[in-house]
């Protein structure tokens, strides 16, 4: 809502206060009657003498020698400056001039009526002017015929135009360029259908003036009016371009079209009766009348601006828009009002510079929230129609599906469901939206420093090149102000962009390997340093070498600290590049669990210089990548697992592999861990023979992560498999002949066993410990 | 059995008119060639026999105008209706005065009108009345075209005629006012000599018949205003009758309460409903119609040309024409028929309307709101 008044109030004062200058102009000090015609008007009745007199001197090659050279001089002189005293007082007496000739002119308006009257009739023959107005109307039904045929047959175009419903916002900007164009050429049409008919018929002087006066206001008046509807759209909401509602949009086009209207019969009126002094040679008399009527319309003017200002600011009861949106704040109605009061003396004064600086100054701020508001707008409908076209995708799903999903939709709440979904686009349009109220707000800031510069009548280029004190100031604080948004405009897209990407890379859930994404999630945020660093320091040598410090010396000491700073932090260097390489091999990511020579763990975290791994029993190694020789992962793709085990030599071997066969399919089977064998157990037959028993192998391929658990349930149920069907596992027995022809006495056997004991127990003491695993 | 004389009068007046025009626009090549074709494009109008017919045929079309306007219940109109309106009413004001130096003066005092003095009087002498004469052609020509295209884009073959008939509707006005530039153009530059009518010796004077003509004129645009603003105070007494409201729901969209003595077109326009109504609202194409859904009230029985319409279409009992069915309190719950948004063609389609393009015409009605 607040928004709103600010929009409107920003079009209008652009489009009034651009679109009239003349009024502006008519009636300066030293031009009490000068528009632009006037000028023009002034070399073509230049008489023929003259003209050849000028020929004459510029004929001679001396004079011209000279002039070029005092060109020359003037260009490299800078101008003379005035002391400031000498020019206050010149501003202060052109502004009594100033004011003198309006109370002069208001005294004698009353003459004026009485003047213009004998200048029409000596102008114009009789009934000229109702002939001239006659011929206008003809020539504008000619041009709105031609127009009304045009619409007709670009009538299915309009239509598709008008009533489709944009999906994205590439069709949405590309369906307003194509409205717009289309009524541009609608207008282009009525222009030359009108201008052609005017052109066929030839004409006495001053109708011809008069009708083209009419013609251009007529087609100026049309231009305001399709670039109101085009941005306002009162009668279509979809293709609004500011965020109103429609009484507001409504009463909005009201007030434009209707100051419009006031501009252009002002425009109008002064033109013409400035044209007719100048033809009919009464400008004396008609003058007060070229200065009143622009002071009357830029008084309605006024007034009207301000009541939009405020009648725009009250909220309609019936209006179904945001209503989240803060209550409108009392004082910018005020400010505003203020603003074009204080607009109209400068222009009543005749201090230009000041208007117009007032002007642009006051139009910046609601121009920068208007184009946020635009945009924002845009995008919103954009988004808006991407949930609408993802709800109904999801909607549709289901129908297409012949069985219904089991819980899905049971477990996740529509809300929740929705909310990410938004979340989702939101972030779809986010970056891009940002980018836009940037660069939108950096051409309108140097569109402001170009308008003020020319309302003082400085070139930018011209000031920005002068060595003065102020030129100096102007060329700095320009190129700070450009460093910064720039450097604004980079940094906020980076970071969104990057944070967009984080927050997509939500952690992998329990028991997964994480996938790709975690090696951006750990490089990104080393990114996001590095930029934020990056451009911090270019923004700080570029501003402070615009403000005239030399930043050589400080670049230089940079160097020679850097250097000193690398050598002494060679090895952290190294870290720091072979991390980021580590990082480009993709040779690990968090969360994965890895081998380095003799240290094993998950990667906890990565920071640019080392990386963390917790030992799956608790130990927490930090490595800096400058160590890291190779480095073995164990959490790729997919992992074997072989298991052997031993039975005596009169096993059925068909049987064991008829067991291990059914244990495969049970395992799996097995919802925990079944999706992730990838090849089940099976048997490899006897592996090898050993002195008391065979080696039977197995061997199952799963997803890493799951194989411990996989390989406990194999060797239980391989184990309880083989009970039931009467396999024993083989153990270590020793044969003991004692070549005896007598039993043997109980001291006898006890000292044999005991020596087969340590014959058992021998090789079981050279085993090599267990591996350890997680 | 108005509806129809509506359209022969207008047929009639709006082939006057072409005539006329086409008359004029001979005047891009000379005035002698307008004078030529005088008999056959504009004289034969007013003889004996057609001339009474065309007079009947204006005063009837009028009449049945400011009925219409009797019976408006409401001014919030479609753009077509405003103007047609507007033009009507400011036609008679513009006419008259043509009309009295012209046909009057002609059949009542005997002044033979000839182009060049015509065009001398409106270029040369009266140039208030040339402008005049620009006002009026525009207003008449938009006037009757947009007559006749109401009538005409309900009609089966309309599609198929439209295309070539733009450039005709747009050719003609056009010609016939560079025509009356060009002669005004010639007759003052002198080329064509002119011959003024003159009364007949012993009659009044041309000063004298001018002076009656004016304030016959004068005498006949006060009547017209009376009678128009009779007609609006008229309208006034009769509306003053309806009080109450009614709560109306179309499905889909909000509810809205609108007053009583309204049809349910009138009511949907005001409160920006979009809806279907190709002929404006006159009964005849039925693209209007709406389902009703429920009503607290009973409805007034369809009037003889609404029966006659849903009979056409083949409606069934619920169904009614919203530009026909007064709203009368309680509530009121109706769903469109056809998209809003419908275009001729799809009226002569022979099947149903699609189920999906109304569903996507609402889908994006609440996407506006």
């Amino acid at each position: 809502m607040r928004r709103a008044a600010g929009i409107l109030w920003a079009a209008l004062w652009l489009a009034l206060f651009t679109a009239g200058p003349a009024p502006a102009q008519v009636g300066q000090p030293g031009f009490p009657i000068g528009t632009p015609g006037v000028s023009t008007e002034a070399t073509s009745t230049a008489s023929a003498e003259e003209l050849r007199e000028l020929l004459r001197l510029l004929g001679n090659p001396a004079l011209v020698q000279a002039l070029r050279q005092q060109l020359e001089e003037n260009k490299v002189s800078p101008p003379k400056s005035l002391s400031l005293r000498s020019e206050i007082s010149a501003v202060v007496s052109r502004m009594e001039t100033r004011l003198h000739g309006l109370v002069s002119s208001f005294g004698a308006i009353g003459a004026v009526p009485a003047a213009a009257a004998e200048a029409w009739t000596a102008g114009l023959n009789r009934g000229d002017a109702l002939r001239a107005l006659t011929y206008v109307l003809v020539f504008l039904f000619i041009g709105g015929g031609l127009e009304w045929l045009y619409h007709q047959y670009a009538r299915p175009l309009r239509l598709r135009i008008a009533h489709g419903v944009p999906e994205s916002l590439g069709q949405r900007m590309s369906r307003a360029g194509l409205g717009i164009t289309f009524h541009f050429i609608g207008m282009a049409i009525f222009a030359a259908g009108s201008a052609g008919a005017f052109l066929m018929f030839d004409w006495p002087t001053l109708t011809r003036e008069m009708v083209i006066t009419l013609l251009l206001a007529v087609i100026a008046f049309r231009i305001v009016g399709m670039f109101v509807a085009f941005i306002l759209a009162p009668d279509a909401p979809d293709l609004r371009l500011v965020p109103l509602g429609n009484r507001r949009a409504r009463r909005a086009t009201r007030y434009v079209i209707s100051a419009t209207l006031i501009g252009a019969a002002g425009v109008v009126l002064t033109d013409g009766l400035n044209r007719l002094g100048i033809n009919t040679g009464y400008e004396e008399e008609l003058a007060p009348a070229i200065v009143v009527i622009p002071v009357l319309t830029a008084t309605l003017l006024g007034l009207l601006l301000i009541a939009m200002v405020w009648r725009l600011r009250q909220p309609l009861s019936d209006e179904h828009t945001d209503d989240d949106a803060a209550p409108p704040p009392r004082h910018i109605p005020v400010i505003h009002t203020v603003l074009i009061g204080v607009t109209f003396l400068l222009w009543l004064i005749g201090a230009s510079e000041m208007m117009w600086t007032t002007i642009i100054l006051g139009l910046l701020f609601p121009a920068i929230k208007t184009s946020k508001a635009i945009i924002g707008n845009l995008f919103d409908h954009a988004e808006r129609a991407a949930d609408a076209r993802s709800a109904e995708e999801m909607h549709e799903e289901p129908a297409e599906d012949t069985a219904p999903p089991v819980s899905m939709a049971e477990d996740a709440p529509p809300a929740l469901d929705d909310g990410s979904t938004l979340a989702a686009d939101h972030s779809r349009y986010g970056t891009r939206r940002l980018i836009a109220v940037r660069l939108a707000r950096i051409v309108l800031i140097l569109g402001a420093i170009a308008g003020i510069a020319w309302a003082w009548g400085v070139g930018v280029l011209s000031l920005s090149e002068s060595q003065s004190v102020w030129g100096n100031v102007f060329r700095a604080s320009v190129n700070v102000l450009i460093t910064l948004l720039l450097a604004d405009l980079v940094w906020t897209w980076a970071k969104y962009s990057i944070n967009r990407r984080l927050a997509e890379y939500g952690p992998a859930p329990d028991g997964m390997a994480p996938g790709p994404e975690a090696r951006m999630a750990t490089l990104l945020p080393i990114l996001r340093m590095f930029l934020m660093i990056t451009i911090g320091v270019i923004v700080v040598l570029t501003v402070l070498s615009s403000i005239g410090i030399n930043i050589g010396p400080l670049l230089a000491g940079a160097g020679v600290a850097g250097i000193a700073i690398g050598f002494g932090a060679q090895a952290l260097v190294k870290d720091v590049v072979s991390g980021i390489f580590f990082l480009l091999d993709d040779a690990f990511r968090v969360g994965e669990y890895i081998e380095m020579d003799n240290l094993r763990g998950t990667v906890e975290s990565m920071s640019l210089r080392s990386l963390r791994v917790r030992h799956h029993r608790g130990a927490v190694h930090t490595i800096p990548f400058g160590e890291l020789k190779s480095v073995t992962n164990h959490m790729r793709d997919w992992v074997i697992m072989k298991l052997e085990f031993r039975v005596p030599f009169d096993t059925n071997l068909m049987q064991v592999k008829k067991i291990v066969k059914r244990v495969g399919a049970e395992l799996q089977q097995h919802e925990g861990y079944g999706q992730h064998i990838l090849q089940t157990l099976k048997s490899q037959g006897v592996r090898r023979m050993e002195e008391f028993n065979m080696v039977v192998g197995v061997k199952f391929m799963c997803r890493p992560g799951a194989q411990w658990l996989i390989r406990r349930d194999a060797y239980q149920k391989l184990r309880d498999e083989f009970e039931k069907a009467g396999i024993s596992f083989a153990q270590r027995d020793v044969k003991v002949r004692v070549e005896s022809d007598r039993p043997l006495t109980p001291e006898e056997i006890k000292a044999v066993s005991g020596a087969a004991q340590q014959a058992v127990e021998k090789p079981a003491s050279e085993l090599q410990p267990v591996p350890d695993e997680p | 059995m108005a509806k129809r004389l509506r359209i022969i009068t207008g047929l009639i007046l709006f082939a006057f008119l072409t005539m006329h025009l086409t008359n004029v626009a001979l005047g891009l090549s000379s005035v002698a060639l307008m004078e030529q074709a005088r008999p056959w494009l504009l004289d034969i109008w007013a003889n004996i026999v057609v001339g009474p017919v065309l007079l009947a045929a204006l005063l009837i079309h009028m009449g049945l105008g400011l009925a219409a306007i009797y019976r408006r219940n409401t001014f919030n109109m479609t753009r077509n209706d405003i103007v047609q309106i507007v033009s009507s009413l400011i036609l008679v004001p513009l006419m008259i005065p043509h009309v009295m130096g012209t046909a009057v003066a002609k059949e009542f005092f005997d002044l033979p009108q000839n182009f060049a003095g015509v065009l001398m009087l409106f270029w040369y002498y009266e140039p208030a009345e040339g402008l005049r004469q620009v006002l009026l052609l525009s207003a008449a020509w938009i006037h009757g075209c947009i007559g006749l295209f109401l009538w005409l884009r309900v009609q089966r073959w309309w599609p198929h005629v439209a295309y070539f008939s733009y450039p005709v509707a747009v050719a003609l006005p056009v010609l016939a006012m560079l025509g009356y530039v060009e002669g005004g153009k010639q007759v003052m530059s002198g080329e064509v000599e002119v011959v003024y009518a003159m009364p007949p010796e012993g009659g009044p004077t041309i000063d004298e018949i001018v002076a009656q003509l004016h304030s016959m004129g004068n005498w006949l645009i006060v009547l017209f205003l009376l009678v128009t603003a009779c007609v609006l105070v008229a309208r006034m007494w009769r509306l003053m009758g309806n009080d109450g409201a009614t709560r109306i729901r179309y499905a889909g969209l909000p509810a809205y309460t609108s007053e009583n003595g309204l049809t349910l077109l009138e009511s949907a326009r005001t409160n920006e409903i979009p809806h279907a109504s190709l002929c404006g609202g006159r009964g005849r194409c039925g693209t209007c119609r709406v389902r009703i859904l429920g009503s607290s009230h009973p409805l007034p029985q369809p009037s003889e040309d609404e029966q006659r319409t849903l009979r056409r279409l083949g409606a069934g009992g619920d169904v009614r024409l919203a530009c026909q069915l007064k709203i009368g309190g309680g509530r009121l719950e109706v769903a469109r028929l056809l998209p809003p948004h419908v275009k001729p063609a799809d009226v002569h389609y022979e099947g149903p309307v699609a189920q999906s393009d109304q569903n996507a015409g609402d889908g994006k009605l609440e996407a506006a709101e």
